[in-house]
């Protein structure tokens, strides 16, 4: 298994990433059929990469009323069975990374799947925000840290826009 | 369905109230490509000669490249075109953030504003919805205010807001339109002709998507191009730096004390590599589809702006507020950009009507009572800062004495200061390059249709930088580097081309005119998998020329004629005073003749410097040959 790290410092917000999922996913480029959302602060000069984290104990696996997320055996990936998928976005409500992590696209709840082991993103982040390493100690640390980075940046008051 | 393009434009008549919704036509798309061609070729079609730019009868046009809201690297700008009320001739003037990327996902590839309204309005587009709103609240506020307000009006942050700040309302000649907050169509007015429309602000939201003939083809080379361009050096610096990054190594070249001394010492505080060294920098932030980042994102942690949190400074700016008016703290000129952004003015016009206006100072052309008591010596920061605000808002006599430009001001004043004033005969001022220095840049100034600048005409390749730019030169002169440094007609006709068709694609200079990773052939090639045209790198290069012929055009429909193709006094008659160029000017000999080359090139009539007959009808542009003709402004090839 690998791990698609997000580091928020070094995105500088341009949103290609959006454009190469949309493309691979549904051979358009539209940002509203990514899966990775960039949520710009403008003023702030900020761009958060939001996507799904796969998080070890994931809420929206115990919420989602028609019991589509699941955990791929596999993959270690969180899935969403887009048949059972209803689009209640429950799952949305109860993501710690934000609702902009799960994309409502054509009425189902869709989730970052690392493009089955070669993620699209990754090849257009030329600032190194998004990469995609080997499960190790030391790589999964770091996940860890950044991912907590991103959920201080998501709760800071300093970087809500001032106006 | 159309492919690439979104393949609507947006009309909007203030007037009226009124909005509607017309296909952008299918054989303008390869003859004039997008973003800066098609926005020429409505300015032409859909207005008179001789109004008034600041009138309702002027537009403003928006359109996204061709190639915005792709994944070709860095091809996310936006042009926007109009008469200028600083030249009252064309106007093209482009800028990154995101709003035209937005734009297309909400459908259009170019909007277009018509009329004037009474009250202040703003837009909002929200995909296929169009609403004109009051924006009465919104009148008199700064730039970020004013985004942010309307964010929170519409409830959403990821909003794209292009719009005017307090100089835009008052119809400063140089009022930017800025979008993104702090990323601005600054030069040439822009946002007093949206001031002058008492439009405030257009905010797009856009869920829509861009087709694309062949997606898998398209995305590899798009791929293949980032990879290429994350090898370029340039570009690594751009990311790394920004542009201002070699300020510090440009001591003798680099316009300082109005173009008339070298640099002031302590020139590396402003510049790149000390915004990050110095911890200012925090953010390195990407325009739409950017490869790069070399938007700074900079805040001061102490001192008297303790807090101030901003974009920038870039090259121009820490030229033209930095080294042009001597002042060198990082901190002030950080300061005085951000009151330039946030007023909405352009920071290259405003920084060298100040500098104007130091010389003037010093010289005895104004004097404390001019000033409202300010000492306004070169390097003095903090008449510098005070001066900004008054200029945007009109204050007091010398406010508004300098927002209508450095032209006009010195007409006012009179005595020698036409000397001082760094623009040339169409009015607007010069960007921050020595033009008495660099001589390629001083010819491609001179003919520029919208004046001396460098995003309409920046002749990087020429110096050689790297065996890319060298081999390119060489193709375009037919000489080796560096003996092709003598054909300046051929360079500039080249970067001419070669800009005209980034701009219409969208693409930033950076990849194509600076670090050259991708030109004619890698455009074509995008836009033919993109839309299924087929487009050759000869035609691609042929469309570039058809643009700016067309932009040529307008002006000579304008009444202009070869004297307006000049440079500002100083560039011609005042030579260098410092080694090691000491003694260099473009005199106005030098330039008759560089002239008389360049027109003979593009075969434009060497008298007047209109296009001959024949030259438009080769380039396809029949109906402004005939517009032209029945104005006798259209010579034949003798």
């Amino acid at each position: 298994m690998k791990l698609l790290i997000v580091d928020v410092d070094n995105c500088n917000g341009c949103r290609t990433c959006e454009l190469a999922c949309s493309l691979k996913k549904f051979l358009i480029f539209s940002p509203s059929h990514s899966r990775i959302s960039i949520n710009k602060m403008e003023a702030r000069g900020l761009g958060i990469p939001q996507l799904c984290e796969h998080c070890s104990k994931p809420p929206c696996l115990s919420v989602c009323p028609t019991k589509a997320i699941s955990r791929d055996e596999k993959s270690g990936l969180v899935i969403i069975d887009s048949d059972r998928c209803t689009g209640c976005e429950f799952c949305r409500k109860v993501c710690p990374y934000g609702a902009d992590t799960i994309k409502i696209i054509e009425g189902v709840a869709s989730i970052c799947d690392h493009c089955g082991g070669d993620p699209e993103c990754v090849k257009v982040c030329q600032c190194m925000a998004l990469r995609y390493l080997d499960s190790n100690p030391s790589n999964l640390r770091d996940k860890q840290k950044y991912a907590e980075k991103r959920l201080k940046y998501l709760a800071s008051e300093t970087f809500r826009r001032v106006i | 369905m159309m492919y690439l393009w979104a393949g609507k434009i947006l009309f909007v008549d203030l007037t009226e109230e009124k909005t509607w919704v017309e296909p952008l036509k299918k054989e303008l798309c390869p003859k004039f490509l997008g973003g800066r061609g098609i926005n020429a070729k409505l300015l032409w079609d859909l207005t008179k000669p001789g109004i008034d730019p600041l009138s309702p009868e002027n537009l403003l046009i928006f359109g996204s490249g061709s190639l915005t809201g792709t994944t070709a690297p860095s091809s996310g700008r936006t042009t926007v075109t109009c008469k200028s009320p600083a030249t009252k001739l064309y106007l093209k003037t482009s800028m990154g953030g995101h709003f035209g990327a937005e734009m297309k996902f909400a459908g259009y590839d170019h909007l277009v504003v018509l009329g004037a309204s009474k009250k202040p309005k703003y837009l909002w587009v929200n995909d296929g919805e169009v609403e004109i709103r009051n924006a009465e609240h919104l009148w008199g506020k700064n730039v970020r205010e004013m985004d942010g307000k309307i964010k929170d009006e519409l409830g959403d942050e990821q909003v794209k807001i292009a719009g005017i700040g307090p100089s835009g309302e008052k119809l400063v000649k140089f009022a930017a339109v800025m979008n993104s907050i702090y990323n601005a169509a600054g030069r040439g007015g822009a946002g007093a002709v949206m001031g002058s429309k008492m439009l405030k602000a257009i905010a797009v939201r856009g869920t829509g998507d861009i087709k694309i003939k062949e997606p898998e083809k398209f995305l590899e080379l798009t791929h293949k191009l980032r990879e290429g361009d994350k090898r370029d050096v340039g570009g690594q610096r751009s990311w790394f730096f920004g542009t201002a990054g070699n300020v510090h190594l440009m001591k003798n070249t680099i316009p300082s004390y109005n173009y008339l001394k070298p640099a002031p010492d302590g020139l590396e505080q402003i510049s790149g590599a000390w915004l990050v060294m110095k911890g200012f920098l925090k953010r390195r932030v990407g325009c739409y589809s950017c490869t790069r980042g070399c938007h700074r994102y900079t805040e001061i942690d102490e001192g008297p702006y303790a807090g101030l949190y901003t974009v920038g400074p870039e090259y121009e700016t820490f030229s033209a507020l930095g080294s042009g008016t001597g002042v060198v703290s990082t901190e002030d000129v950080i300061k005085a950009n951000d009151e330039a952004n946030i007023m909405g003015l352009d920071t290259i016009s405003v920084g060298q009507v100040i500098q104007w206006a130091m010389e003037c100072y010093e010289k005895g052309l104004l004097t404390k009572q001019d000033t409202n008591g300010l000492e306004l010596n070169f390097g003095n920061s903090e008449a510098l800062i005070k001066l900004i605000p008054m200029i945007a808002n009109r204050e007091g006599k010398l406010g508004d004495l300098l927002a209508d430009g450095v032209l006009s001001a010195s007409k006012k004043i009179g005595g020698d200061s036409y000397k001082w004033a760094i623009a040339n005969s169409k009015g607007l001022e010069q960007s921050r390059v020595d033009t008495r220095i660099n001589k390629s840049y001083a010819l491609a100034f001179a003919v520029n249709p919208r004046g001396p600048d460098h995003l309409h005409t920046e002749c990087i390749a020429a110096g050689g930088a790297t065996p890319r730019a060298r081999e390119l030169m060489e193709e375009a002169t037919g000489h080796r580097w560096p003996e092709a440094l003598k054909y300046v007609p051929e360079i500039v006709r080249w970067h001419e081309d070669t800009y005209t068709i980034s701009d219409c694609t969208g693409f930033c200079a950076f990849v194509c005119t600076a670090a050259l990773a991708i030109q004619a052939p890698e455009m074509a090639e995008l836009i033919n998998l993109g839309s299924g045209i087929k487009l050759s790198k000869e035609e691609i290069m042929l469309a570039g020329r058809r643009v700016l012929t067309l932009e040529k055009c307008f002006n000579v429909r304008e009444g202009a004629d070869r004297k307006y193709d000049d440079l500002p006094w100083r560039m011609m008659n005042e030579p260098v005073t410092w080694e090691p160029f000491k003694g260099m000017v473009s005199s106005k000999e030098w330039l008759d003749g560089e002239l008389d080359k360049y027109y003979a090139l593009q075969e434009w009539d060497p008298e007047t410097s209109w296009p001959y007959k024949e030259t438009l009808l080769k380039l396809g542009l029949e109906e402004v040959e005939a517009d032209l003709e029945k104005r006798d402004r259209c010579p034949s090839k003798k």
